[in-house]
């Protein structure tokens, strides 16, 4: 192997796949080792070798362009790299897709740099190369540090300092809101769920409890913060955690569940309290605790059983 | 003349974070011009600075403003210590003296710091006011453009020659001064940097001693751009600038070039009546004159007794006028002559081609103008052109390449600092470049370049070039004789502007009109058919190949070199060599039928150490012979085996390192049909054949060769079935001609291949000698040799490949050194795998040996798209025909391509003007068509850059500037940043972008004829430290990409204008 050996073109081309293994974590000598077994080398009479120093020469590019994707607006101001914006939307938006896996077990931890040294279990746990983890993790509190503090539509902020898709974008809105109000997520009881549900419950959340919500009067914090009036009204069902009105509920319910069929019906009925009692512990930044019944949870847990 | 200088900040963005504190930076900016320094505020706590500056004025002369350049800081504010330098940006601001061109540059140039590379972006407006000058006795040399391009821009024509310009200038190496023992790495490279931007903007300037480089005698001032002044040029072309790094010694730049007289091709051009300016306007014309010329009388007759001359050249353009006399030899010279006041056309209407005389010349007699013709070429001192590619017809025939190499010791300068022994050591080489000419009988040298290669106190200095008669009534009609005229009274020229460079003399005859109108036609019918306008004009030079340019110049019984002599191919009658190597382009007029194919020889020999410096300069002087004659012995080996004859581009870099001597030589191989084919290797021994083993091994060696060979010639008779349809409807050579061209195959001759030893190394070379991969085509010229223009869909990509191999020459290690080049040609391919069908174009390798074991070499080339061949094809075989319907040839083309799907005897039945109708009717069909099926069209984003004249697809607006820039990079932290290979890739990034920022500030949005001059890295691991050095420059443009349909390579689309042409001739026929 050369010390040395660089190709750059005046427009930059960024090999997708090449991308998809340094992202995934690869270091260059796998890499190669997968992409060999990929494409066959024999019309251009090349060797792993010039496979290898073709990744390796990708991954020094990708090393370089990192920089610049953890502050996407610098990728379209940047005269280093030239790169159309197709290529630059893809390169974003790769950079900041996750391993759901991987975000769900980020999701109830502290966004500091002692978690990110725990980052081996989680890598471990879900089979997902360390490195890749720690992308992940930097990813999410860096979009967290700089929404954090800044007002308007959760949404919207991401999407224009990170020039990420929309859909990404409701995605690390979920995940910062989780984390801002600090959410619970890593109870025990919860483990069965998904990500996914985890963010659709965020999305609710801060389309009707948040500042930004329709409801909501005086706009005068962000949206990664509950409305606090509405928390304060909150209170007032603290009753419905209670066991009569629990049970009200569940007989309620079963009522309405009476025309499905009799397999449904009995998996509700063992499986209700289960899915009821399912409060999220918010520790508003106020230090007052609220039990917050999650009426959209009960849609989300009874789709798990395929009605 | 007096001018004023306004400078603007308006802000910065995405400046790096100087305060680890606050996680931000407190920036302003120092604007510093000829000792004059003004501040902007200090903008607190942002990354992203908004100053908004007044306009900082500078009132200076116009010398000061090219010899500087304008210093920026950028800087973070500090109150307790010394500023933090963020970065700096210098911008050259010659590009704002030339009239012509709008005064302002704006725009974000990237913040370059030598230790962190860029840092964040500055925008800056700057504004330059000339003042006219009020004494009219002082010279000034503003309005003297330099471009790299090292052919005749386009929208320009060429209007006369002065030749051949130099300038050296020695200035001590800040790096080896005595302060940079105590000084900071960074303000040592800044010293350099500056020093290096001195130097060279110093090149360019008049009398004036800057403070700067007070070393510079008085002798050495008198500058380039006077030079240029005093001999009336307005412009150098091929303009080239080298750095010698003679370490003790100091820094010297050498800037070589060919003062020129162009004149801007009237702006009628560019309006959509007007033929688009293309690469080579001067050829376009000349389309038009061959469509003239070749009506009354099919060119390609062989003229009987015709001169060496290049008669056919005349023929295609009488209306031209000549200074002077064509190449010929000097009788004919005289009689031009005599021939003034004969009107110009009846010469060649009439065809006398037997006289040798049919030279166009002007009724007038030339204007004094200062453009060098034929009698005082020879009074030239040097006759060097330092183009790779020249107006058609400038050349009349080629003689061979020219070299001339001397070892030098550098602690032998009496006086390092004074340039004078400097200026007498190349000027020993170019005496002998020069006479190595004249024993050709040739009387110029193109292609001219200067090379030195530097290790310790040794310095070889080299030169080379390709011996060639030209002749020096270039360009267009009449414009040598009336530059004067052109220049003065350009309200003559509106009233013909479509026709923009028909003579324009109010002597000219009636049928001129006739002509005119004609051409008008044309130029409408090209004006519709833009999209093919390049291939077409170059398309119609094709058809217009002749065989004179490869005719010796020399005499067959006094040759100035052991060559083999044959008779022409195509005339039958004068003499040709069965081998031909250059330095240039291929000339267009030239018969390629074949396509290119890069051809290197690479040679390593060990040098012994620890010598003194005298006994080894001794030893390399001894042994350069050797080294010189072994690379010419794989060139043409190579060449052999691949069945071709010629050798276009050639460029020699030898290198000289502490333990060995490296040379490499790439060239472009190609068949040129009047020169015969190489007959069939066969090996032979000297030493008698011992054991039956040896014997078997050498016929399975023979047996090897021969596959090889079969293969090569395969890809050769197909290529050149190819190539021979578009060559023969004008070349106009029977079937005997063409059978002629398949035999040689055949051919009893054989070449003898000489081997002691059946596991001998040549052979070993020859054998690994690999074929690019299935869509690729390679080659060291600019232009793909033997592909028709019109194939090449676009430009893909420029790049620039860099590797550091570790090597030692005398250890007989597995790596031979050949196999350096193999692996990264091999690596090429194999990156741009994604962009093939492509041609990669004008590689250029430069080697260096910075150390004991170690071999450099950076590699810049350019990606062009090819379409397939077959549609494509017959477009231009079309479109070749309608641009000849007068010809005489459409019975005889169509008889010759009746593989093409339609009748082209309809051509030659429409008139003219229908025929002109019919090609833009063609183009209007095919051409939406050809858009709407490309489903991926190439964003051209931000700016290209190639090394080409121009870009492939777009169109040359206006030139904006030369630009040259020398950067250092040095990192003490090259782990942190991915290792060496980070490290130069990113630095490689930072001068692309460096150099895109500052063309785009100048409005532009591409640099052409770039070139990367100069490459080395120095490292210490150990120490986590690198250095590097590049030196890089090339011609700020304009290009518009409107007129031409975008093509890409994609292969679903190419088959539709092979449909909408047949739909089109079911239609007309």
């Amino acid at each position: 192997m050369n010390e040395v050996e660089v190709f750059v073109g005046n427009h930059t081309t960024i090999d997708p796949e090449i991308y998809e293994l340094w992202l995934k974590g690869y270091s260059a000598n796998e890499a190669a080792g997968i992409l060999q077994k990929q494409e066959s080398l024999q019309p251009f009479q090349a060797t792993l070798e010039d496979l290898l120093s073709d990744v390796q020469d990708h991954f020094h590019l990708f090393n370089g362009l990192e920089n610049m994707l953890k502050s996407p607006p610098r990728l379209q101001n940047q005269q280093v790299y030239q790169i159309d914006e197709a290529t630059q939307a893809m390169l974003i938006e790769k950079y900041y897709s996750f391993d759901a896996s991987v975000i769900r077990e980020v999701l109830g931890r502290k966004l500091t740099s002692r978690s990110r040294k725990d980052l081996d279990d989680i890598s471990e746990l879900t089979c997902i190369p360390l490195r890749s983890c720690r992308r992940q993790f930097d990813n999410v509190k860096r979009v967290f540090k700089t929404v954090e503090e800044l007002k308007g539509y959760l949404v919207d902020n991401i999407c224009t300092h990170f020039r990420m898709p929309e859909a990404l974008a409701r995605d690390y809105a979920a995940v910062v809101f989780i984390a801002n109000n600090r959410f619970e997520t890593g109870k025990k009881k919860l483990n069965y769920l998904h990500f996914r549900d985890f963010v659709a419950c965020a999305t609710h959340m801060i389309t009707n409890w948040s500042y930004s919500s329709v409801v909501c009067t005086n706009h005068e914090d962000m949206d990664v913060d509950l409305d606090r009036n509405f928390l304060q009204l909150l209170r007032e069902l603290k009753v419905l955690i209670e066991k009569d009105c629990l049970e009200e509920h569940r007989a309620l319910m079963l009522k309405a569940a009476q025309g499905l069929p009799e397999r449904v019906y009995m998996h509700i009925d063992s499986n209700f309290r289960v899915e009821w009692f399912w409060p999220f512990t918010v520790n508003s930044e106020h230090g007052h605790e609220v039990y917050i019944i999650l009426t959209q949870l009960k849609v989300k847990g009874t789709s798990v059983i395929d009605l | 003349m007096p001018g004023r200088l306004k400078v603007r900040l308006l802000g910065a963005r995405d400046l790096p974070v100087m305060d680890r504190a606050s996680d931000l930076t407190d920036a302003f900016v120092e604007v510093r011009f000829d000792g004059e320094m003004f501040k902007t505020e200090v903008c607190k706590k942002s990354l992203n600075p908004q100053w908004n500056s007044d306009w900082f004025k500078f009132e200076v002369d116009d010398e000061v403003l090219q010899d500087e350049p304008l210093d920026i800081r950028v800087l973070d504010y500090d109150t307790y210590s010394a500023h933090d330098a963020i970065g700096k940006v210098y911008i050259d601001l010659n590009p704002l003296l030339t009239r012509d061109l709008p005064c302002t540059i704006n725009g974000w140039f990237p913040i370059y710091d030598t230790m962190h590379g860029i840092r964040g972006e500055l925008n800056v407006q700057v504004k330059v006011e000339l003042f006219s000058d009020l004494n009219k006795f002082r010279q000034s040399s503003c309005g003297i453009q330099f471009f790299c391009t090292a052919a005749v821009p386009s929208g320009y024509a060429l209007q006369g020659v002065q030749g051949f310009v130099e300038e050296l200038v020695v200035n001590d190496d800040p790096e080896y001064q005595w302060i940079d023992k105590i000084r900071t790495p960074r303000a040592s490279n800044e010293a350099r940097q500056r020093l290096f931007s001195k130097l060279s903007a110093s090149n360019k300037i008049i009398s004036k001693t800057s403070a700067w480089i007070h070393y510079v005698p008085a002798a050495c001032s008198v500058r380039l751009e006077s030079k240029v002044m005093e001999m009336g040029g307005n412009a150098v072309l091929g303009y080239t600038q080298n750095f010698d790094l003679e370490g003790e010694s100091g820094i010297v730049v050498r800037a070589i070039g060919t003062a020129v007289t162009l004149a801007k091709l009237h702006s009628a051009q560019h309006s959509p009546i007007g033929v688009s300016p293309l690469k080579d306007l001067g050829q376009e014309d000349d389309r038009g004159f061959d469509f003239l010329s070749s009506s009354p009388l099919p060119q390609d007759t062989n003229q009987p007794g015709s001169p060496p001359l290049a008669i056919n050249r005349h023929s295609n353009s009488p209306a031209r006028v000549s200074g002077s006399g064509g190449g010929n030899n000097y009788s004919s010279r005289r009689l031009s002559d005599s021939d003034v006041g004969s009107p110009p056309r009846a010469n060649s209407l009439t065809g006398s081609y037997s006289s040798g005389i049919n030279i166009g010349v002007t009724p007038r007699a030339p204007p004094p103008c200062n453009a060098i013709n034929q009698q005082n070429i020879d009074l030239l001192e040097y006759p060097f052109f330092t183009m790779r590619s020249y107006p058609p017809g400038f050349i009349v025939s080629l003689g061979s390449m020219v070299s001339a190499r001397s070892v030098k010791l550098l602690d032998k300068i009496d006086n390092p600092e004074e340039p004078e022994t400097r200026d007498m050591w190349w000027n020993e080489i170019r005496t002998e470049i020069r006479s190595h000419a004249r024993s050709m009988n040739c009387h110029a040298v193109l292609g001219y370049t200067e090379q030195t290669a530097i290790c310790d106190e040794i310095i070889i200095l080299s030169a080379s070039g390709t011996a060639a008669r030209i002749s020096f009534h270039i360009g267009p009609s009449g414009q040598v004789g009336q530059s004067s005229h052109l220049l003065q009274a350009p309200a003559l020229i509106v009233p013909n502007a479509a026709v923009p460079s028909v003579d324009r003399q109010q002597s000219s005859e009636r049928e001129k009109d006739k002509e005119r109108r004609l051409t008008v036609d044309i130029a409408l019918a090209n004006q519709l058919a833009q999209m093919r306008l390049l291939a077409a004009s170059e398309g119609s030079e094709k058809l217009s190949s002749k065989c004179s340019v490869c005719h010796i110049p020399y005499h067959a019984h006094n040759l100035p070199f052991p060559i083999n002599l044959t008779l022409c191919t195509i005339c039958k009658k004068r003499r040709v060599p069965d081998i031909l190597f250059t330095t240039i382009d291929p000339p267009k007029e030239i018969p390629v039928v074949s396509h290119g194919s890069l051809v290197q020889a690479r040679v390593c020999r060990a040098k012994s150490k620890g010598k003194g410096s005298e006994a080894t300069a001794k030893d390399v002087s001894d042994s350069l012979p050797f080294l010189e004659y072994e690379l010419h012995s794989q060139l043409i080996n190579k060449l052999k085996m691949r069945g071709l004859n010629s050798l276009f581009g050639l460029k020699i870099q030898i290198c000289l390192g502490e333990t060995m001597i490296t040379a490499l030589a790439t060239g472009t191989g190609v068949f040129l049909s009047p020169m015969p084919q190489p007959p069939l290797p066969k090996l032979s021994t000297q030493v008698q054949v011992a054991t039956q083993e040896e014997n078997r091994d050498l016929v399975e060696l023979q047996a090897r060769i021969n596959g090889i060979v079969q293969q090569h010639r395969q890809r050769l008779s197909l290529e050149m079935a190819v190539n021979q349809n578009i060559h023969a409807p004008v070349t106009d050579e029977s079937d005997e001609e063409q059978s002629d061209l398949e035999m040689p195959i055949t051919s009893k001759d054989t070449f003898v291949l000489e081997i002691d030893d059946p596991k001998d190394e040549i052979l070993s070379l020859i054998l690994q000698d690999s074929v690019p991969p299935t869509g690729f085509e390679v080659c060291s010229t600019q232009y793909p040799p033997g592909i028709p223009p019109d194939r090449l869909t676009g430009h893909l990509q420029m790049f620039t490949q860099m590797a550091v191999i570790r090597y030692l020459p005398h250890i007989n290690s597995k790596l031979e050194f050949g196999d350096i080049f193999e692996m990264l040609l091999r690596r090429m391919y194999f990156k741009l795998r994604r962009l093939a069908p492509c041609v990669l174009t004008d590689l250029n390798f430069t080697m260096e040996v910075p150390d004991e074991d170690e071999v450099q070499v950076a590699v810049t080339g350019c990606c062009l798209g090819v379409g397939d061949p077959q549609p494509q094809n017959t477009l231009l075989t079309l479109s070749a025909n309608v641009k000849h319907p007068v010809a005489g040839t459409s019975a005889q083309a169509a008889g010759q391509t009746d593989d093409m799907m339609f009748n082209l005897e309809v051509d030659g039945e429409v008139a003219p003007a229908a025929a002109a109708k019919v090609s833009s009717s063609i183009e209007i069909s095919s051409g939406p068509h050809l858009t709407s099926c490309n489903p991926i069209v190439k964003q051209r984003v931000g700016v290209e850059i190639t090394p080409l004249p121009t870009v492939i697809g777009g169109q040359i607006v206006k030139y904006l500037g030369n630009h040259n820039f020398f950067l250092i990079r040095e990192s003490t932290s090259v782990k942190e940043c991915g290792g060496l290979g980070g490290f130069m890739q990113r630095f490689i990034g930072e001068v692309l972008a460096i150099v895109r920022g500052h063309v785009s500030a100048l409005g532009g949005n591409a640099l052409v004829g770039y070139q990367m001059s100069h490459c080395v890295l120095f490292s210490n691991l150990h120490k986590n430290q690198a250095q590097c050095l590049i030196n890089v420059c090339g011609d700020a443009v304009q290009i518009s990409y409107d007129c031409e349909p975008v093509q890409v390579d994609f292969p679903s689309s190419l088959n539709t204008p092979n449909i909408v042409t047949q739909s089109y001739a079911e239609a007309s026929s």
